[in-house]
């Protein structure tokens, strides 16, 4: 074997190893977690609070250099004893290099899929319609998801409602 | 000159900005509560006489002013939501609730609301569902606890405004018997049924059999106001209508 021969091998199997080493970090999955809730003054001065929890996941497709099969899957829970919550009403946000790049509106949340109705009262549970809003995107850069959940309440007495804190979380 | 003339306009400019951020910090700039202040200063202060009675359970003048308050507080908070909600199904609602409201008047509403509530009322307790003190007291004492962590500002303003231990020793466990009852008669009207529209849709056509059916007395026609019990069927008919089909 020539000494060129043998460079262009190590060369090879050196960069073997760094694009197999970058694919399996591409190949992560990031789990996001959190509990939030609302709370505010009823009409004749009774208490409203609802809390749940947020999950998402998000995998990285380890072959692509742009990942368009990226998931992300979330659910949430409310306690909801009267049913007077109209809609979950919540926004989510994928924001990318400050901007926000893909935005899940209330509409679709939907129960399909999440609707079991956890035991001892009335609750239930969203998820969205499509996980693969995120798209296409950049995997060298970090992202953010944001999200906020607005409760809208109506009852004889008109609609109230309140909204939680705006959060974000790094995606990766 | 021209330096003192700018170096006056920079100042002035950042002495607007700051009270522009100040005023906007403050509580009182939250949407409704001068409302939700009158309406504590209405169950402190107003006249408990009866008005109406529905199936013998009493509506004071009291309450009737207090809802009025109330009504009026969530026409304030529903113009706000309507410009910061995204989601255009729940703008709709949102906007067909508060013209409904603003066509049939915020004290026609609330005769309403406290119709449909003691109508509900006695149902709960013709099914069994009434509280007991020991429950009540138990939801009272955990709400308590929850309240001293929430940062509401309505919810601050009533408390504060009705005095805290009136609030909750003297009205907070009548407001804890009433919402554990219907939250119970909820269960039982519509428990079997897993599908939420479903089950919404079954709830409000039993309020308004339970309204249809419901036996009301007017006491005191004068303290009514521009209200009356017409105005108030007519209303509860259409946010029945309005609700069912959202």
């Amino acid at each position: 074997m020539s000494r060129v021969t043998r460079g262009v091998v190590i060369l090879l199997s050196l960069l073997s190893v760094f694009a197999l080493s970058t694919a399996v970090s591409r190949g992560a999955s990031g789990r996001l977690f959190y509990e939030w809730s609302a709370s505010g003054v009823k009409p004749g001065g009774g208490i409203w609070y609802y809390s749940g929890n947020y999950s998402g996941r998000t995998d990285w497709n380890p072959t692509r250099e742009a990942n368009v099969l990226t998931l992300h899957e979330s659910t949430v829970w409310v306690r909801n004893p009267t049913g007077d919550i109209r809609s979950p009403g919540t926004v989510l946000y994928f924001i990318h290099d400050g901007q926000v790049r893909r935005t899940v509106p209330a509409y679709a949340w939907s129960l399909i899929g999440c609707g079991a109705v956890a035991p001892g009262g009335a609750a239930f549970g969203g998820c969205t319609t499509s996980s693969q809003y995120l798209g296409a995107f950049d995997p060298l850069r970090r992202a953010q998801d944001r999200g906020t959940w607005a409760f809208l309440l109506c009852d004889a007495a008109g609609c109230y409602g309140g909204v939680s804190g705006d959060r974000t979380w790094n995606l990766w | 000159m021209r330096w003192q003339f700018a170096l006056l306009l920079t100042l002035a400019g950042v002495l607007g900005f700051g009270l522009v951020s100040v005023v906007a910090a403050l509580p009182g700039t939250v949407s409704g509560l001068d409302f939700v202040r009158r309406a504590a200063d209405e169950r402190r202060n107003g006249n408990t006489e009866t008005v109406v009675l529905v199936n013998g359970r009493a509506i004071t003048a009291a309450e009737l002013a207090e809802m009025e308050q109330w009504v009026n507080a969530n026409v304030s908070w529903m113009r706000e939501a309507e410009k910061e909600t995204t989601d255009t199904t729940q703008v709709a609602l949102l906007r067909r609730t508060r013209e409904l409201i603003e066509r049939s008047g915020p004290r026609t509403v609330a005769l309403a609301r406290l119709i449909r509530d003691r109508a509900l009322e006695s149902a709960a307790i013709e099914h069994g569902v009434w509280p007991d003190e020991a429950t009540i007291a138990e939801r009272v004492a955990r709400d308590r606890e929850l309240a001293e962590q929430m940062k509401d500002p309505r919810l601050d303003t009533f408390v504060t405004t009705l005095g805290p231990a009136v609030y909750w020793e003297r009205f907070y466990p009548g407001v804890v018997a009433r919402e554990l009852a219907q939250e119970r008669l909820f269960e039982v009207v519509t428990g079997d049924e897993l599908d939420l529209a479903a089950r919404q849709k079954r709830w409000l056509t039993f309020e308004r059999e339970l309204v249809r059916a419901a036996s009301i007395e007017v006491t005191d026609s004068e303290a009514l106001g521009s209200a009356s019990l017409e105005a108030a069927f007519a209303y509860l008919e259409e946010y029945w209508s309005l609700h069912s089909t959202q």
